[in-house]
């Protein structure tokens, strides 16, 4: 089952997390790059905290992880998302929607 | 703090050492590819390394949520199931090899050949006394095997054997002996299989004619226990001699007595029942 998260930003930042695995496997490092690109630098999170987050998905089976050699030859702990992720990451994507649709209109309305 | 640093202090809680070993690995790999980063980017190594740790955040707070993630418990646990798992495959091997038998194999020499029919052996049957040429007459190698009270019989082979001596007088003694050589087995190979512990002294071993082979009657024939060899753990062989007239004095069967059970030993259809 999915962990609870009882603090906003680290269930964001596991639904964004979740959201990069879908489209390809990756490591801890390139997961943090990406989310610093794709969001303009907006998302820096301390680089370190992406893995107990990483390890917590693991650990509620949403995502494995294999060992294996990068290009560059170093071994890298590679993480790929479950069938149980992605149901997961829909519903999240869901909640989201329905949240920031209701901002959306509450800072319209204002 | 240097990288090493910064990953020790991230990763002590995790108690169970290989997971702790694993995790540390893959920040290691993390801490490199940052470094990288500044380095490419200009930065000099020492200020590369601080500035790495810098974007890691603080080890002791990720140590935290590291150390709540890997239970060691699961560790533990798996590590003791490998352990079981080696046990059960070495006593499966070693079963295999006592109890051949059960998977259809071939069973293991024996500590001492199966004498065929007209082969002859000697035999001493004390120690500066007289030693004994023995001529096998014919054998029997009854199929079959016989579990009882946790063990497992079987009969390699029994043979009429002529033992027939001249005593000091000049006189020609004859003298013939069934012997019925029987393998016990058991898994459980802590178990020692001691001298004598398959024969109950007194007890009797009777045949198709109503002849009772028992030690120290006035019977005519004797139940004997000549000689225990062990194999391995867990298996041992032994024979009993009767006494028979001669080669035409052959039982059909043999009941030999076995705890409070008793096992048949068909010679006329070579088989062993209970």
């Amino acid at each position: 089952m999915a962990r609870k998260d009882a603090n906003p930003v680290s269930g964001g930042t596991t639904m964004l997390v979740l959201a990069l695995l879908k489209e390809r496997e990756m490591y801890g490092y390139q997961i943090i790059e990406e989310l610093e690109r794709r969001s303009n630098q907006v998302f820096q999170l301390k680089e370190g905290t992406l893995y107990p987050i990483l390890h917590g998905l693991e650990k509620d089976k949403l995502v494995t992880a294999k060992e294996r050699e990068a290009d560059s030859g170093r071994k890298r702990r590679y993480y790929y998302i479950t069938a149980q992720g992605l149901r997961v990451l829909e519903e999240k994507e869901q909640e989201w929607t329905v949240y920031s649709k209701a901002v959306t209109a509450i800072l319209a309305g204002a | 703090m240097t990288n090493e640093n910064w990953l020790y202090r991230a990763t002590r809680q995790i108690r169970f050492a290989p997971d702790r070993e694993m995790v540390r690995q893959e920040l290691r790999e993390h801490l490199l590819d940052r470094r990288d980063a500044f380095l490419a980017r200009g930065l000099p190594e020492k200020e590369a390394e601080e500035a790495t740790t810098a974007a890691m955040g603080d080890p002791d707070e990720i140590a935290e949520e590291l150390g709540r993630l890997h239970s060691p418990w699961w560790g533990y646990f798996w590590t003791a199931t490998r352990w079981v798992v080696w046990a059960v495959l070495v006593y499966t091997l070693f079963f295999c090899m006592v109890n051949r038998g059960y998977l259809g194999l071939p069973e293991l020499p024996q500590p001492r050949r199966v004498p065929e029919a007209g082969e002859s052996y000697t035999i001493q049957y004390i120690e500066g006394g007289p030693v004994r040429e023995i001529q096998v007459l014919q054998s029997w190698y009854p199929e079959g095997s016989v579990e009882l009270g946790g063990y497992r019989f079987t009969v390699p082979v029994a043979y009429a054997a002529d033992l027939s001596y001249d005593s000091a007088d000049g006189d020609h003694v004859p003298y013939f002996k069934l012997v019925i050589r029987l393998r016990a087995s058991t898994p459980r190979f802590w178990e020692p299989l001691a001298r004598n512990q398959f024969l109950v002294l007194g007890g009797a071993a009777t045949d198709d004619r109503g002849y009772r082979y028992a030690w120290g009657t006035e019977d005519r024939h004797d139940l004997l226990l000549c000689d225990t060899f062990h194999g391995a753990p867990g298996v041992t062989w032994f024979e009993i001699e009767l006494d028979i007239d001669g080669p035409d004095d052959i039982p059909a069967w043999v009941d030999v007595p076995m705890g409070n059970y008793t096992l048949r030993v068909d010679l006329e259809r070579e088989v062993l029942t209970r």
